[in-house]
């Protein structure tokens, strides 16, 4: 069991285990059940949002090193849960995912807060393959993982709170789902779904679509 | 004065700034994230470039749509990329949630081929959707000229 240095379980722990919303609802799966789970979806980011945010600071190459010197100094504590590679690699992402020159300026950026969950996110499960990392607007970290057409994609809420959508073939039909639970939750809630597929590193597939288009220069 | 439709078989491109971008472990781009088709808070339509504005080959087209962007008030990054859809196909997405969007030709002044959105979702698992099935073909800024 591993004990993080900060444990900062909040009232938010109220919704553990509470949503597992199939997107393509059964006949016993109503419209205002859909409608409360959105609503639940909605307050929690609300809620995370209104989390104190950092000193703003003086610029936004100010504000982008101040963060990833936080998010680097924090994972210094957990050092010894990383190896040296994994711990250079996670730092060139955030390095990258944090580049002043590809920072949208109206984006906020993401919290430690948000970081602490996607660093437990990461120690708590050990993937084999690690995930892609992006982020909301609103400053939440997204740990994304892509296996031919199965995509996880989290976003990481303070508290440990995570907010999940997924989608796969199983048995040839495509399945989605989508919800909010807790870092300790999260191995039970993807568990039908064979989670091997995007944490582990054997039988990984591209896309099957063509994500990425070229074009021709212009005459 | 009467809404001026974008035709149903055109495409749309989308700009996504890199933290949007769906991404591997070594930052290699697979696709588009969810979050990049939410609407800010004071946003009342989601923005797209109707890249069938523009004549010649579909490249070409595609190619003019992304130097109107460049030309725009707003600022492209080197390693952002332009999610491609058709107004179609990202129409039924939402059709099928129950969500009615219009595909409206709104020209800017910095943007003649400007296109809003309106009646965009705001529901998170259907950004996802669209992302996934209906906009999620990407070009990357610098693949274009």
């Amino acid at each position: 069991m591993i004990s993080f240095p900060t444990s900062a379980q909040g009232s938010m722990n109220l919704l553990v285990g509470r949503t597992l919303v199939p997107l393509q609802p059964s006949t016993g799966f109503g419209k205002v059940s859909l409608l409360i789970d959105r609503e639940i979806r909605e307050a929690v980011r609300k809620l995370a949002a209104n989390t104190p945010a950092p000193t703003r600071a003086a610029s936004l190459e100010d504000g982008l090193y101040d963060a990833l010197s936080s998010y680097k100094i924090y994972t210094a504590q957990v050092a010894m849960y990383l190896d040296l590679d994994q711990r250079n690699k996670l730092f060139s992402q955030l390095d990258s995912l944090l580049d002043n020159q590809e920072w949208p300026q109206e984006d906020m950026i993401p919290s430690l807060l948000s970081y602490m969950t996607l660093l437990r996110l990461l120690l708590a499960i050990q993937p084999e393959k690690r995930p892609g990392l992006g982020s909301s607007s609103d400053g939440f970290f997204i740990a994304a993982w892509t296996n031919g057409d199965a995509r996880l994609t989290v976003t990481c809420l303070p508290n440990d709170i995570l907010q999940f959508v997924l989608s796969r073939d199983l048995d040839g039909h495509k399945e989605r789902a989508a919800g909010v639970t807790t870092l300790t939750r999260l191995s039970k809630v993807l568990a039908p779904y064979n989670p091997s597929t995007w944490f582990s590193n054997a039988e990984q597939l591209r896309p099957t679509r063509a994500r990425t288009l070229t074009v021709r220069p212009m005459e | 004065m009467p809404s001026n439709y974008v035709p149903q078989e055109h495409e749309l491109l989308r700009y996504v700034p890199w933290n949007k971008l769906r991404k591997d472990e070594d930052d290699n781009v697979l696709g588009v994230l969810g979050t990049a088709f939410k609407l800010r808070p004071n946003e009342e339509y989601l923005s797209g470039t109707w890249v069938g504005f523009f004549s010649g080959t579909r490249d070409q087209q595609i190619c003019a749509a992304v130097t109107a962007f460049r030309n725009s008030n707003m600022s492209v990054s080197t390693k952002s990329g332009f999610a491609i859809g058709t107004a179609r196909v990202i129409a039924e997405t939402c059709a099928r949630r129950s969500k009615k969007i219009r595909i409206i030709h709104e020209p800017e002044v910095d943007n003649r081929a400007h296109a809003a959105l309106r009646g965009w979702p705001d529901d998170d698992d259907l950004l996802d959707l669209i992302a996934d099935d209906s906009w999620g073909d990407v070009i990357l800024n610098s693949s274009v000229p």
